[in-house]
């Protein structure tokens, strides 16, 4: 699925943490460690597959594993309307 | 040394700004009008309005030059139509509702002068509906740029100034906006309108705009340039475009790109930009493409990614935090207490000095504290 950040949110990498501002709510998140590393690579890659493709290179995990928890970021960064998710890739 | 009486004297100094206000104020204001200055200053603004026959005029300014607007008010024989008001204009209430709101809050892009907060704010609470302002409408214009000095004082960061690796500064110098003072043959393309404010009805929070501009000559883009023509009046605009011969004096922005790029004629730079005004936060995004439409390079650029953030204070703005007053928070909200209508500023410093003698090396520095907080918060209605 094709993932893209809102136009509504900034983010920059600040002390080995992703935040990120909101514009339209004026609140700031942050992302650290794994959270961190799935954000820069939807900002660089803007595809589910890519982005779980690099993840399996760097986590030893087990890939159905790291899937579901990618999924679980996603759709709450889409609750939030700081990501838009589509079908295309 | 006063620098902000001498930051005055230049804005009465620049005849094309003063001139375009005398104008757009006396086309704009009608006798017997009711004004509002926001951000008066010395007043010069309100003094045009009383001159064209405004029945009274209310100048607010925060930054302490109410007294002397009082005084020169009274020198010009409007003592009696002025009223002087010391502080923020979002924090005053105002006895009547005015017509017209006049001001210069439009900074050097429009939207870094608090012209958008403070006029809205101004119109929903003090104005009648129908208020007419100065300026009406501000238009916001871009053009890519060659700008090698300007370059340079963001590239100084990564040339390890006095031997020392300052790397992380250039990251903040090439996300931020530089106020710089062009001249026409730098510009490499024609300026193009990136967006609008409509100073007399309520906008969007975020403020969005893509422009194309033209390149009409090679050389090297080190960014885009910024600059703003303000509608002050129905016939009278004013601007700090380098292209103006009527040009005020007032530096425009200019907008990094990472890395500076050569362009070519018949390129084109299409910039989007999303600003936050309430924030001065700004996003620009850049594309090149040639002649024939293929992209060849973008560039994306924050003033998030320039603010200069603190990880103690960027933890105290997430919507989970649960914060504790330290000890100054404590000392400060114990004078607000104290304020009770009851006791004297003299029994509050000696009370707070008492209760938190740690803190205060003397009864003189309690009191500084103690004044800190009463003037401007306190009052005895």
């Amino acid at each position: 699925m094709k993932i893209e950040i809102s136009d509504e949110v900034v983010w920059r990498e600040f002390e080995g943490e992703v935040v990120i501002l909101d514009l339209a709510s004026q609140h700031y998140f942050g992302l650290t460690g794994a959270g961190n590393d799935m954000w820069q690579l939807i900002a660089e890659h803007g595809s589910s597959d890519k982005v779980i493709e690099q993840l399996l290179t760097r986590y030893d995990v087990d890939p159905a594993n790291l899937k579901a928890d990618f999924e679980k970021l996603v759709n709450e960064l889409a609750a939030k309307g700081m990501v838009r998710v589509s079908s295309a890739d | 040394m006063s620098l902000i009486l001498d930051e005055h004297r230049e804005y009465l100094i620049d005849r094309p700004r003063v001139s375009a206000f005398e104008r757009a104020i006396s086309e704009v204001v009608k006798p017997g009008d009711v004004v509002l200055d926001l951000g008066a200053g010395t007043g010069i603004l309100g003094l045009f309005a009383l001159k064209a026959g405004a029945a009274r005029v209310y100048a607010v300014d925060g930054i302490g030059l109410t007294q002397l607007e009082r005084e020169i008010f009274a020198a010009n024989g409007f003592a009696d139509r002025a009223v002087c008001i010391k502080g923020l204009s979002t924090r005053v209430e105002l006895p009547e509702k005015v017509d017209v709101i006049v001001g210069d809050l439009i900074g050097r892009f429009g939207i870094d002068g608090g012209l958008v907060e403070f006029y809205t704010d101004a119109r929903r609470r003090m104005a009648r509906p129908g208020v007419r302002t100065v300026p009406s409408r501000v238009d916001l214009y871009v053009a890519p740029v060659e700008a090698p000095q300007t370059w340079a004082e963001v590239e100084f960061w990564r040339e390890s100034p006095a031997g020392f690796n300052f790397d992380r500064a250039y990251k903040i110098a090439v996300n931020t906006g530089h106020p710089v003072k062009y001249r026409p043959e730098q510009m490499l393309g024609k300026p193009a309108l990136l967006a609008t404010i409509d100073v007399t009805r309520d906008g969007d929070p975020i403020l969005s705009g893509t422009a194309v501009s033209a390149v009409h000559r090679a050389g090297t883009m080190h960014g885009v340039a910024g600059w703003f023509e303000a509608q002050l009046s129905p016939s009278v605009t004013m601007s700090n475009s380098p292209l103006r011969e009527d040009v005020i004096n007032r530096r425009a922005v200019f907008f990094p790109v990472d890395p500076p790029t050569a362009v070519a004629a018949n390129d084109s730079a299409r910039v989007t930009m999303r600003i936050s005004p309430a924030d001065t936060l700004v996003n620009w995004r850049v594309e090149l493409t040639d002649g024939a439409g293929a992209t060849r390079k973008k560039f994306s650029h924050s003033t998030f990614s320039g603010m200069l953030l603190n990880p103690e204070d960027l933890a105290k703005s997430r919507p989970d935090y649960v914060p504790k007053l330290t000890i100054w928070g404590e000392a400060r909200r114990l004078v607000v207490n104290l304020c009770d209508g009851k006791r004297s500023v003299a029994q509050i410093e000696r009370e707070v000095y008492e209760l938190h003698r740690s803190l205060f090396a003397s009864p003189g520095e309690a009191s500084a504290f103690v004044h800190e907080v009463i003037v401007p918060y306190g009052t005895s209605d």
